[in-house]
């Protein structure tokens, strides 16, 4: 990971290519590269969609190592849904493979003047840049079998699908798994958009030859991935209930709490819960000849993924993750599984989040486009924006543009992105992080969720305001470095409450760099990363009135606790006075 | 008094026949605590578990009242 690959797609007659060292970038890696280049690079007030935009795609620090749960790829521009900085981060292949190929980073810069759409094709001997306009509005699953036909059929795919060409705010960017399927996306903020604007419809991997990164000190390293690995096996959260149940194990935890939002964020217990739960998943999934454990990418111990296939035992799609399930799911008042997983599955072809189009779709039920509960007119509503209809892009711009069109007053975004799966009234530490991230609502960017929910790294109340700024400024600031290190954020479950184990990760950076890293240095990290997003939004006009919850939260309380959002204004204005 | 009582995830294998794997209704004399229906259930002690007690996380010393609904997983976290 030594040098940085930057292609100009806006060159005079073709896209050019040029490989520089690190330099100002040297010894950052995954969110901590994304965000310094773009707070550097990218004028903080141009559009998202233009020429002076720039997507950065990087590999964690420890990518490309033997080092479990070392595979997670940041993807960073301007976004164009919140007007702010962007890392969206996905797993699958890609960033082991980019690493091996030696890359911190590949930076797409400029814009082509036509509407020719490009591949791009990274091997061992270097760089290949086609075009293809028959690619053009190809779904990913098609566009990843197109690839492997032409390029061989151990490649890593990471494109975009007719989302990402129309430049929807929602639009994803796709990451192959390990059997090279379009099932890992880096879904928010619409990254997918930003590539397309740049013309590219695939980049594609292929890192035969290529050798594991070499750590400094090998011994020492192996012994500390040894203890990193026996660190997330014990831990009942990444050792057995995240393998058996995958993430969908949380909408029983989250309904019985009274913290799933339903019907659009109206009440915090959705009746049919049960029937779309991690546990009936897990059973169906199992029945049908599917896969209920499965690792989204090499080097992974975890495996909270699976295989979901249709009655017929065909696959259909990954196993849905918790966060789809919700949106599509508890958040419309649909609690068929079979219709969720095929919105889940036409989401991943057309190349869009899953997060913003339930959310979108709950936000255009509520304004009365199609009933709350309407599974079949909730699948045409996904299909709209596959087609690309007028109404399919409104859709496809997220439950923000949705509220407008439809005059809707509940419209659940911070920063124009949608809230996932927890209401912050009945999970208030998270309504923090939602509100105060630089990201837009994201709840993996400071999951106050385990420490309010599942009383994992403490115990806070979620119903009280009380210490969720300082819970929620921790978090935030110990995952924008776990995010550039390149760690699967579901470890943290292991490291809040093993010393032990936390121990078993800096230990393990500190022998493949051969350098002596200590927990302070990884809180130096992630507030260095926090500062740059922050600095970079604040130059982009998003100022203290942006950090904040709908209206809606403070006002309406919400079932069955009867709760309103209680953090004030002035509190959140504290989160990164550290 | 009457308390209604589900178990979730792993525990689901703890639930009795006749729950269907549904909510049910279990007889318990006041003055019961949380503490008490993990026993009877046979639920592993030593296995860390999350407790709700009408939507709110409790410890198993939390006493129990006519009418509650209790919900007992193991510790699982995803997101």
């Amino acid at each position: 990971m030594d040098k940085i690959l930057r292609i100009n797609m806006g060159a005079e007659g073709e896209p050019t290519v040029s490989e520089t060292p690190p330099g100002d970038y040297a010894g950052l890696g995954g969110r901590a590269l994304t965000s310094a280049l773009i707070s550097k690079e990218v004028p903080a007030t141009c559009h998202a969609l233009s020429a002076h935009n720039k997507l950065v795609i990087a590999p964690g620090l420890l990518s490309g190592t033997i080092a479990a749960m070392s595979g997670r790829l940041s993807i960073g521009c301007k976004s164009p849904l919140t007007g702010g900085i962007k890392e969206s981060n996905a797993g699958g292949q890609a960033s082991q493979v980019l690493a091996r190929l030696g890359y911190a980073a590949i930076v797409l810069e400029g814009k082509p003047t036509d509407d020719t759409l490009y591949t791009i094709f990274i091997d061992k001997d270097g760089v290949k840049i086609g075009s293809d306009n028959t690619l053009k509005m190809l779904g990913n699953y098609d566009l990843v079998e197109k690839m492997k036909g032409e390029f061989g059929a151990k490649i890593t795919c990471i494109s975009i699908g007719p989302a990402g060409e129309m430049k929807m705010s929602a639009a994803s960017i796709a990451i192959t798994d390990m059997e090279q399927r379009p099932t890992r996306h880096a879904g928010r903020g619409g990254v997918g958009a930003v590539m397309g604007s740049k013309g590219v419809k695939a980049i594609v991997l292929d890192d035969a030859g290529m050798k594991m990164r070499q750590p400094k000190d090998p011994e020492k390293f192996r012994a500390a991935n040894k203890e990193w690995v026996a660190g997330l096996k014990k831990h009942p959260v990444t050792g057995e209930g995240l393998p058996a149940f995958g993430t969908n194990v949380l909408t029983n935890v989250i309904n019985e709490a009274g913290g799933y939002p339903t019907r659009n964020f109206a009440k915090g217990r959705f009746e049919g819960a049960a029937k779309i739960s991690g546990e009936t998943q897990a059973e169906m999934e199992t029945a049908r000849g599917g896969l209920a454990t499965h690792g989204c990418h090499r080097g992974c111990v975890i495996r909270c993924s699976g295989t979901f296939n249709d009655k017929d035992g065909n696959y259909l799609t990954k196993q849905v993750e918790y966060e789809t399930v919700w949106s599509h799911g508890g958040n419309c008042e649909i609690d068929d599984l079979d219709a969720i997983a095929m919105m889940d599955r036409l989401d991943d072809d057309y190349g869009i989040d899953t997060i913003e189009m339930g959310a979108a779709i709950g936000v255009a039920m509520e304004g009365g486009l199609i009933q709350f509960g309407d599974a079949e007119g909730a699948i045409d509503l996904v299909k709209e924006v596959g087609k690309g209809t007028p109404l399919g892009r409104i859709l496809g711009n997220g439950a923000a543009v949705t509220g407008k069109a439809f005059g809707v007053e509940r419209v659940p975004v911070v920063k124009n992105q949608a809230l996932p799966a927890y209401d912050p009234r009945a999970v208030q530490g998270i309504g923090v992080t939602y509100a105060t991230t630089p990201m837009g609502a994201d709840h993996t960017a400071g999951y106050a969720v385990a420490t309010n929910i599942m009383g994992v790294g403490g115990s806070v109340d979620p119903l009280a305001p009380a210490g969720q700024v300082e819970l929620s400024r921790n978090l935030q600031i110990a995952t924008a470095a776990i995010d550039s290190i390149g760690m699967c954020l579901f470890i943290a479950f292991a490291i809040l409450d093993q010393p032990e184990t936390f121990q078993a990760m800096i230990d393990m950076f500190s022998a493949f760099y051969g350098v002596e890293f200590t927990g302070d240095d990884v809180t130096e990290l992630g507030k260095a990363v926090l500062k740059n997003e922050r600095a970079f939004n604040a130059a982009a006009g998003l100022s203290a009135e942006h950090d904040r919850l709908p209206d809606f939260f403070k006002n309406e309380a919400l079932p069955p606790h009867n709760v309103t959002f209680g953090v004030e204004d002035k509190d959140l204005d504290t989160l990164f006075n550290w | 008094m009457k308390i209604e009582l589900v178990l979730f995830a792993s525990f689901t294998d703890y639930m009795p026949a006749h729950a269907g794997g549904n909510p049910w209704l279990m007889e318990v004399e006041a003055g019961k605590t949380v503490g008490f229906l993990i026993e009877q259930l046979h639920l592993p002690a030593d296995r860390p578990k999350m407790i709700f007690v009408n939507g709110l996380r409790v410890k198993e010393d939390a006493l129990l009242s006519e009418g509650d609904r209790a919900g007992i997983f193991p510790l699982v976290a995803g997101g």
